[in-house]
This record gives structure tokens, sequence and C-alpha cells, in this order.
């Protein structure tokens, strides 16, 4: 820990209050870190004599006179957006009760998306878990010992992009998130506010992301299998393949991107109820390539 | 002991701290741990409340490179220490009859 770091978090951590006493406020601990410093101390030794973090956050909003603290416009526009999401997601419902017995009739079973039962050892795997930074909001495990990265989220969306070292990180906020490890399968539980996981080139995992209101975007990466459900969410891929097999399923959202390789490297199987499409059946003997798309468009193209 | 009624004492002490001379943050803390534990967290919405009553002021002197924060009594912060201590008796009257000798 040190300075900089200290006051980062103090910075992100006070963000509702107006700059100039957010500046006052920052100024006051950096002086006292400092006068804490001349007297011998090391910049670790005075940040730790400052006392217990969250007894500082509490002493410092005890202060403000509740009318100082304002709510900055991002924040505004997001839970504005929330709450448009909501309204859509209850207008939705409504629709899809009233739709849902006449889409059953017109669906063939035989193309739905099949649930695959994992067994699943609910021993928890310390050793996959090599660094968890708190205030950062990084978690980072080594897939040595994993074979699958399963995601949940609720509002938030889901990013996938690869990254250069061997260990995959997982970035987010750790308020709403959940991470923990059963078996050889990483389980990523995210209520609200992005997710991002980087996860290493070389390394073929199984990814299984499933989304209720948020977009999900991957890039880039190959995995082994790769299923991504979103229910009112869009997809988007980004130059992205599995090695065995892919399957994209969107209710509301629309299926974009872009996908490796050359469409005849892929045994497809789409099915777009009332969308558009711009891929069709194909009976290649290729990577299985499953889409559903219930309202949205499917579009996608192939980067050889 | 009631929140409120320390952090009345708390504040009456910190101005104390301030009535021989001026003087910054850490130091305030400094010389009130014999008599009482106080932190920057607490020590700052303390000072905060104290400026905008109007009982001390602040300045900021260069010292080693960077700018330290000064704060000096003002007299209405003198008369604030000097309102206690004339309450405070009769609290005082109070404990020593209720510690007094015997029982009746």
């Amino acid at each position: 820990m040190n300075k900089y770091l200290f006051e980062d978090w103090l910075r992100n951590r006070l963000d509702d209050l107006p700059p100039e006493e957010l500046d006052r406020i920052v100024a006051f601990y950096l002086d006292a870190i400092d006068e804490r410093m001349e007297e011998g101390m090391t910049e670790e030794e005075a940040i730790h004599d400052l006392g217990e973090p969250e007894g500082l956050l509490a002493g410092i909003r005890a202060s403000l006179p509740q009318e100082t603290v304002y709510t900055p416009v991002r924040q505004i526009r997001q839970k504005t957006m929330r709450r448009r999401k909501w309204i859509v997601a209850g207008i939705l419902m409504v629709v899809l009760v009233f739709a849902l017995p006449i889409f059953l009739l017109a669906i063939n079973f035989s193309t739905m998306r099949h649930e695959t039962v994992y067994e699943v050892d609910t021993t928890p795997v310390e050793a996959a878990v090599v660094e968890w930074e708190g205030d950062e909001s990084t978690h980072t495990f080594d897939p040595a010992t994993l074979n699958k990265i399963h995601v949940s989220a609720n509002l938030g969306r889901v990013m996938v992009e690869p990254c250069d070292d061997n260990w995959i990180h997982v970035v987010g906020n750790e308020d709403v998130f959940d991470a923990n490890v059963r078996g050889a399968t990483l389980y990523l539980e995210n209520v609200n506010d992005d997710l991002l996981i980087r996860m290493p080139m070389a390394w073929y995992l199984r990814l299984d992301i499933k989304s209720d209101v948020g977009d999900v975007e991957i890039y880039e990466i190959t995995a082994a299998t790769l299923d991504v459900s979103a229910d009112l969410g869009n997809i988007y891929l980004h130059n992205v393949t599995a090695a065995e097999r892919i399957d994209l399923a969107a209710d509301v959202g629309n299926i974009e991107g872009s996908l490796k390789y050359r469409q005849e490297d892929y045994c497809i199987d789409v099915e777009v109820d009332v969308g558009q499409c711009n891929l069709t059946d194909s009976m290649n003997d290729g990577t299985p390539l499953t889409i559903t798309a219930d309202l949205g468009n499917v579009y996608l193209e192939f980067e050889e | 002991m009631d929140t409120q009624l320390k952090r009345g004492i708390l504040e009456v002490c910190v101005l104390k701290a301030l009535q021989k001379e001026d003087s910054y943050g850490y130091r305030i803390i400094k010389d009130l741990s014999p008599a009482v534990t106080l932190s920057e967290s607490t020590l700052y919405p303390i000072l905060k409340r104290m400026e905008q009553s109007g009982c001390i002021t602040e300045y900021s002197v260069a010292h080693n490179g960077r700018l330290r924060k000064y704060y000096q009594l003002t007299p209405l912060g003198q008369k604030r220490i000097g309102d206690f201590l004339i309450e405070w008796e009769e609290v005082r009257r109070a404990y020593d009859f209720i510690r007094g000798e015997g029982h009746e």
C-alpha cells in the first residue's frame, strides 16, 4: 500500500462527493500520512496508523450534511437505464407469457438447447485462488486446475477478452459479485455492474455464460466449448471460436459479430423465430455451431 | 456514554489543544493522547464542525516542501471552552455528591 493507492481508494469510495469537498478530505489524509512519515514511520506504517479503512469512511460521511452529497450524472444515467431495462423487461414478460403457448407449438423441440448436467463437486478448492485484491476488485485464478468457467450474470454486462499471462483475471465490483471454485469449475455470479473476464490465450477452457439483462461481449478468444445464453441482452462476438462446440441463444437480443475461420469450418444449425438471419443450416463436417434467437436478429461473419 | 455528549466533550478538548498556540492535525492528536484517544477519522468531522460554527479558523504554512494546515482558536472558540467549564462545574458537584462518603 502506498500514498497513491490510498488516494485512489479514497477518491473511489467517495466519488459521490462534490469535487472540492473530496479534494479537501484527500488533502487532510495525505497530510496525516506525511506528518507520520516525518516522525519516522514508513509510508506503510503511516497509512496503517490512520486506522481501519471503513472507520475512516464512516467518520468522513458522518461529518457531511446530507445536501452535500450528490449523485453525479453518470450514476443517474445508469439508474435511469436500469429502470428503463426493468420496464422493458416487464412489458416483454407480459408479451412472452401470452405468446409462449404459440411459440411452443411452433418450435421443434429437438432444436432447443439441451441443458447439460455437470457433476458438481462441492468441496471448495482453495489452491486455485491465487490473488484476491479486495479494493481493486480483481481476482486472479490459476487455470491449471480448472477446465470450465461458468458465469451467471443478472443485470450487468459480461465481457471476455484474452490476456497475456497464464492466469484468469476476473474484474468486477466485489460488492455484487461472487466467485468460487468447485471441482474444476470456476463459478462466477454477478448481480449488477459489469464483469470482465480475462482468459489466457493458450488455454483451452469451457466457457458457459448466462446473462439475464446485460449484453455478452466476447473478444478474440478460443475456448474448448462456448455456451452463451442471453435473455434480454445481445451477444457480440469478435473473432471468436471454440474447438468442440459453440451454442448461442438469445431470447430478445441480437447475436452479432464474427467467428474465426471460414463458414465451411462450421456445421451450422440456426433457428430464428421473428428476426432476420444471414446464415443457413449446413451439413459440413465442422465444429457444431448452434444458434437460437427468438425475437432478435442474427448476423455473423467469418474472419478467415 | 451518550455519543452526542462524548462528541461535545471531544470538541472542547480540541479547542483546548489550540488555546496555547495554533496547531495542526497530527499534533492535536498527540497533544490530546494522554487524556483522549483521537484519530483522524474522528478529528476530521470535529474540525469541520468547529470551523463551520466559527470556533476555529485555518491557514496553511509551507513546511518541508508541502503545505501544512494550521488551526487557530477564535474568540468564539475561547468562549466555548469557558462555557463548557461553567456547565461542567455543576456536573462535577453532582459527581462529588454521588461519589461522596457514606449512605444515609
